[in-house]
């Protein structure tokens, strides 16, 4: 059995920065994979670019996904994942600045598994990330590895 | 008898009809026609004889026989009496009833009973005592039985054809002409052919013969002039009714006479008793029963008298009785035929009186009604001497006066004509007869009771004596008054009419048939610039324009009576431009309803219809501009959201950052920082939320401006509540009393109209914050246009400053008094903008404040 990892899209490296620590003070910063936008997140998932070869069963427990991201957005990522029969069931979180109603609705209807905004004030930040990460590492019964 | 008359009468109809359904040459027509049922020349009359009689449905045949056997066996009858009766002679009579039944059952029934008759006649002979053998017996019966069927034929015939038939005895000439051709001459071939008989069977001979053939010739007459009456009239049954009123008189009539007879003809009252003149009393009983109670009274007591007489006579009592009986049978025979021709002859001259006086006052009755119904009445003026003068009721009716009230004046009459006319009429009448001319005739005005004036047209004949002296006037007034006020009504209307049409500002236009002008009003030749000689005889389809052509010529005298139709087309002006018309047409109709053309009332609409063309195309602009606007809106709504979006998103990165490493410093680096350095770092932290809040706000606002409203009906007490329960729940230790009416409905968009709430009502909480106690209040005001509000009797405002209330960002307080955005109340007033309502404040420093909005419904 793989390490539980998390796989971060986040192209804003502040925000990496916060999460990470955030993650951090919860104790679940494990194995936490950063891709920096969504062509790299996909890269990863697919096995494709510069992760050409990776093994795609081994798949993080989580994506925290933020919706404004280079060359590919969150939403596309989201979708492709969903298409994919190998990620079709991979838990994936929105986690993004925004909570315009269209994002949100059009996150649920993609299949996100959940949609949290981005506090700007980073005590509320580092609770909800670090609960989230929590909640997906710890508590969370993940689907089982298909072999 | 009744019912056998019944049956033959019936028996006839049947027997005419079935000769009446076959085709006949004239002649046989008028053949057929003396078979006519006498006493019922108007055919219709028999029928209800015919539905009443009670054997309609007996075998046709067997009745007619019924009645044969039975006609024959009453003239047996008949004859047998007279037989008996015959004091010389065994076959000859004095007293003949046998002739009358047979000229009566002719007269009732037609010829074609004469077997019966013949078949009675020599029965009777036949069976007449007799001392001969059976052969010249028979030879002698059927001498006398042709005889006496040749006598009634002939009879019957020659009163039909000169004595009205069986009508013999309602008219004083036919009954003079019966008496003498069928009484007196018919009756003749009996005597002659029956004695003839006799006298050849040698039962007679040549001595007797003359007086043999007066005693039967006086005795057939006798039969024919009484019997045949008595039987002809009382079974006409088409009789006058009976005079009810009369009947007394009638009874005592009959009682009288009897007691008169009685005497007349008793033995033992009178002793001279072969004095003629003894039969005289009897005469005024037929005079009166003449008068009084028409033929059949008369005929009546004629029979009466007879049966009395006959048997008194035989009984050798009366005036009649002499020592040879057969004398005194001719001479009874004799005043019975004077009896009944006189009483007959009495009779029907009072009815052909009565019936002149009948159709007299009918005539009188039928003119004066004529009188009446034309306002019509008559007059006369004497000329000469009192000149009195005598109206008939209607003249006094037509000038109002009651009936005897004019006094014959002249005087009067003049004050009756209108002042004005009072000469002219007399001039009239002065100068007829000055010229010595007979006809007169004035019309003039005059005064009814009452002061209203009425028209009258006089005309009067003068009658002059012999010397040309005028003498008499006599006249007719006729009240001209109602057709004299038809008459000027008519005239006003025409008037009306004619400057109706003269002054009208819709054009007239009378065409006929083909289209062609036959009348223009004055205003046809201002809208289109033709002289009223240039449209005469022009058509409408010369004028119209050729694209309207086909469409006005469609349409072109369909209108049914009593509509018109309406159409819009152009016509050619004088200058050649075109001019939009209303038209609207009707039918014109002659007084026999043909149609003779169309009336078109022409109502130039050429400025109305260019405004129209002007707002339509001020219409494709407006909407051309409106699209261009409306892309440009989208554009910038595009252009917003893309905004809105990007701030949203990004603006709230870099506060994060602030924030987030200021903690991370103060968390990190906290000891290495004196006071004033970790104060700065928390200043910073802290305008990182305060930009997050606005950027949060602003967001909201823009969402009210975006999005389309779905509009509905809305209960806002109960939005008011669930946000009064939040606000409650959320500061538990506040003491404010919200007060919400129920049941305030609105229609718009529910997320707007709950935006609009929570905001008034946290607007409300928020600044009643720094008192102990409030009151928050939601309700509607009772004004003419209700308006929602929310009140509350917090800090208020200055009224002065009210303008800015809705502005973004616009505050009134202080952020260290009470928090907020000052968004809140723009996100309002954006929220009613959209539904097309109104907000204002109204308020008062530390006096509360009341918020109003009106929802006007979707």
């Amino acid at each position: 059995m793989s390490k539980k990892t998390i796989l971060l899209v986040e192209d804003n490296a502040n925000d990496e920065f916060l999460t990470l620590r955030a993650l951090r003070k919860y104790n679940v910063a494990n194995d936490v994979v950063i891709a920096r936008d969504g062509a790299e997140a996909l890269d990863y998932l697919f096995g494709t670019g510069t992760y050409e070869g990776r093994d795609v069963k081994d798949l993080p427990i989580v994506v925290l996904l933020d919706l404004k991201l280079p060359k590919i957005d969150g939403l596309e990522v989201l979708r492709r994942v969903r298409e994919n029969e190998n990620t079709r069931l991979l838990p994936v979180v929105i986690l993004t600045s925004s909570n315009e109603e269209r994002d949100v609705i059009s996150g649920y209807k993609l299949g996100t598994n959940s949609y949290v905004q981005k506090p700007v004030d980073f005590t509320a930040f580092v609770d909800a990330v670090g609960q989230l990460g929590l909640y997906w590492m710890m508590l969370n019964e993940p689907l089982p590895q298909q072999k | 008898m009744p019912e056998c008359l019944t049956t033959l009468g019936r028996n006839r109809l049947d027997f005419e009809r079935s000769t009446y359904s076959i085709p006949a040459a004239p002649k046989s027509a008028g053949r057929l026609k003396s078979f006519q049922f006498p006493l019922n020349t108007d055919g219709e009359s028999c029928n209800p004889w015919l539905v009443k009689s009670p054997i309609i449905a007996v075998n046709r045949t067997a009745s007619t026989l019924v009645g044969f056997v039975a006609l024959t066996g009453i003239y047996f009858g008949c004859g047998k009496l007279g037989l008996a009766l015959a004091p010389h002679y065994s076959s000859i009579s004095p007293i003949w009833p046998a002739t009358g039944v047979a000229l009566a059952a002719m007269l009732i029934f037609g010829k074609r009973v004469w077997p019966a008759i013949f078949i009675g006649a020599l029965l009777v002979n036949l069976t007449a005592v007799s001392a001969v053998h059976f052969w010249p017996k028979l030879f002698q019966a059927m001498g006398i039985a042709t005889g006496n069927t040749l006598e009634a034929l002939a009879g019957a015939w020659l009163a039909n054809r000169f004595a009205d038939g069986g009508r013999a005895f309602e008219r004083v000439a036919s009954i003079f002409r019966y008496t003498l051709l069928t009484g007196a001459l018919a009756t003749m071939l009996s005597a002659t052919i029956g004695t003839m008989s006799l006298w050849t069977c040698g039962l007679l001979s040549g001595a007797q013969f003359p007086h043999a053939w007066l005693t039967w010739w006086l005795g057939d007459m006798g039969g024919a002039v009484t019997v045949a009456p008595l039987i002809v009239i009382w079974s006409a049954h088409q009789q006058p009714p009976p005079h009810w009123r009369r009947l007394p008189e009638f009874v005592a009539l009959i009682v009288l006479l009897i007691c008169a007879l009685q005497l007349t003809f008793s033995t033992s009252f009178l002793f001279w008793k072969t004095s003629h003149s003894l039969a005289l009393p009897l005469i005024p009983f037929l005079i009166w029963a003449g008068l009084r109670f028409e033929a059949r009274g008369a005929i009546l007591v004629v029979f009466l008298m007879s049966c009395f007489a006959v048997v008194g006579t035989l009984h050798g009592i009366g005036p009649f009785a002499h020592s040879d009986q057969n004398t005194s049978l001719l001479l009874l025979q004799n005043f019975m035929c004077v009896s009944s021709v006189a009483g007959l002859v009495l009779a029907a001259a009072t009815a052909e009186r009565d019936s002149a006086e009948t159709a007299l006052r009918d005539t009188n009755d039928q003119l004066q009604l004529a009188l009446a119904a034309s306002r019509t009445g008559t007059w006369t003026r004497e000329l000469m001497g009192s000149r009195r003068g005598q109206w008939s009721a209607q003249v006094e009716a037509i000038f109002g006066l009651n009936s005897g009230e004019f006094d014959g004046s002249e005087e009067m009459f003049y004050s009756l004509v209108h002042p004005e006319d009072r000469n002219r009429v007399r001039k009239a009448i002065v100068d007829t007869i000055s010229a010595g001319e007979q006809e007169v005739e004035v019309e003039y005005r005059f005064l009814r009771r009452g002061g209203t004036v009425g028209w009258m047209l006089s005309r009067g004949r003068i009658i002059y004596d012999a010397n040309g002296k005028p003498l008499q006037i006599v006249g007719v007034d006729i009240d001209l008054t109602s057709r004299r006020e038809t008459e000027m009504a008519l005239v006003k209307s025409e008037e009306r009419f004619r400057r109706l049409i003269a002054t009208a500002n819709e054009g007239i236009w009378e065409v006929d048939t083909n289209a062609r002008t036959m009348h223009v009003n004055p205003r046809m030749t201002e809208i289109f610039g033709y002289t009223a000689q240039e449209f005469a005889g022009c058509s409408v389809f010369e004028l119209v324009h050729p694209d309207d052509l086909s469409r006005v010529k469609a349409g072109w005298g369909t209108p049914m009576d009593g509509q018109s139709e309406h159409s819009e087309w152009r016509l050619r002006r004088k200058n050649g431009d075109y001019a939009w018309i209303a038209a609207s047409t009707s039918t014109l109709r002659d007084e026999t309803g043909m149609a003779i053309g169309m009336l078109a009332m022409i109502t130039d609409i050429t400025e109305r219809k260019q405004a129209e063309a002007h707002v339509r195309q001020l219409n494709t602009e407006l909407e051309h501009r409106v699209q261009q606007r409306t892309a440009q809106l989208e554009g910038i709504n595009k252009e917003l959201e893309a905004f809105c979006y990007s701030v949203s998103h990004d603006l709230r990165a870099p506060l994060r950052t602030i924030r987030g490493f200021s903690e991370v410093v103060l968390e990190h680096y906290g000891p290495q920082l004196d006071d004033r350095g970790r104060d700065f770092l928390r200043r910073t932290s802290e305008a990182g939320i305060q930009m997050d809040k606005l950027i949060e706000d602003l967001l909201k606002l823009s969402r009210v401006t975006r999005g389309e409203i779905q509009s509905r009906q809305v209960n806002l007490s109960d939005l008011a509540q669930i946000v009064a329960d939040e606000l409650k729940r959320a500061e538990p230790g506040r003491a404010v009393e919200i007060i919400i009416a129920p049941d305030l409905v609105a229609t718009g968009d529910e997320r707007l109209l709950r935006l609009v709430l929570d905001n008034l009502l946290r607007n409300a909480w928020k600044f009643t914050g720094k008192h102990p106690r409030a009151r928050i209040e939601f309700g509607r005001t009772t004004d003419e246009a209700p308006a929602f509000f929310v009140r509350d009797d917090g800090a208020g405002f200055d009224m002065a400053f009210a303008g800015k209330l809705f502005g973004v960002f616009q505050r009134l307080h202080n952020p260290s008094e009470f928090p907020g955005s000052g968004v809140g109340l723009a996100i309002v007033q954006r929220a009613i903008n959209r539904h097309g309502g109104r907000v204002w404040a109204e308020g008062a420093v530390e006096s509360g404040a009341t918020f109003y909005f009106t929802v006007p419904g979707f």
